[in-house]
């Protein structure tokens, strides 16, 4: 039991470092180019050590991190959807075109311009005369999801 | 010491959930109409998988390679759900995919193909189409109250965070 007390006690204070990290220095540290070479050196002096303890302490406080990693976002970045729940919940706007006049207004109005921002400064998207251009990485991560939407029939909104 | 079975419980969450990745795509090709409940289910139905291997063939198992099970399991069926979403309703991707088909695309010509419109008209209709509101007499109403929880959660962490809307 004391392992688990301490796995416990490893994500409070891991959830309380970024909470404070966030809040006033604005700082993610669940970025993936951080922590996949965290992971990848863990894991290797895990076995290296050869022992099944500490493999196993490293592989569940990695994928805890790489968890939170992939959950940061859509905290950061209010989804469209729920952005509309709030609004026919909360607000108690029903009708279509209050309800789209408000989103327009709300910070997801603004949704493509940001997600343009994080695309560039994140370089997956190069500019060149004043178009956009992907990157060689960018390419593998859209075949990737093209892969995974074709494989499992995903049906998505656009493109 | 990493002995066989050692080896094994450190690859097994991982197999599990290759094993539910396999559930999903055979659910999504029968049932293709509820994505989410179909990989809900397959990744339930890996957990029991998981649970009836420790069953029958580790007999000395501790509560820490227990946990450790569980929880990668866990961990991982969280990844694959993510990996799903993101490649459904990612904003982000959406947009990559928009510069990639179109090479030199200019950012007004991005917005002239998508804008909060056309996200607001694509959200609206997958909110219907997934049950979780309904229209009646022209107005919309909230139908899955599941959906709240999820609501009030976003906007605790997003008040802790500090993050304004």
């Amino acid at each position: 039991m004391q392992v688990i007390f301490n796995y416990i006690l490893f994500f409070l204070i891991y959830f309380c470092l970024q909470i404070f990290l966030y809040r006033f220095f604005k700082i993610n540290i669940n970025k993936l180019t951080i922590v996949l070479p965290i992971i990848g050196t863990s894991v290797f002096f895990g076995f290296h050590f050869y022992s099944l303890e500490l493999v196993m302490i490293l592989i569940n406080i990695n994928l805890l991190i790489l968890c939170f990693g992939l959950f940061m976002p859509g905290i950061i970045n209010h989804g469209p959807g729920l952005e509309i729940v709030d609004l026919i919940y909360n607000k108690k706007i029903n009708t279509k075109n209050k309800l789209k006049k408000l989103f327009k207004k709300s910070k997801v109005g603004y949704a493509v311009e940001k997600r343009l921002e994080i695309n560039i400064t994140s370089n997956l998207i190069k500019i060149k005369k004043g178009g956009f251009f992907v990157n060689k990485n960018t390419k593998i991560i859209l075949i990737f999801f093209s892969f995974i939407k074709k494989l499992y029939r995903l049906k998505t909104d656009a493109y | 010491m990493l002995t066989k079975i050692n080896i094994y419980i450190i690859f097994l969450p991982f197999v599990s959930v290759l094993v539910s990745s396999i559930i999903f795509l055979f659910l999504q090709i029968l049932f293709n109409k509820k994505y989410m409940l179909n990989l809900l289910i397959s990744l339930a139905l890996a957990l029991i998988f998981i649970l009836i291997i420790i069953y029958l063939l580790f007999a000395d198992i501790n509560v820490h390679q227990i946990f450790y099970l569980i929880f990668v399991h866990l961990c991982n069926s969280f990844i694959f759900m993510s990996l799903v979403q993101l490649a459904i309703s990612s904003l982000q991707l959406t947009i990559l995919r928009i510069v990639y088909l179109n090479p030199g695309i200019t950012k007004n010509e991005i917005l002239k193909k998508y804008n909060s419109d056309r996200i607001f008209e694509e959200r609206i209709k997958r909110l219907e189409r997934t049950d979780i509101v309904y229209k009646k007499n022209s107005l919309y109403f909230l139908k899955d109250i599941k959906i709240l929880l999820y609501l009030k959660f976003i906007v605790f962490i997003r008040k802790i965070f500090n993050i304004k809307n």
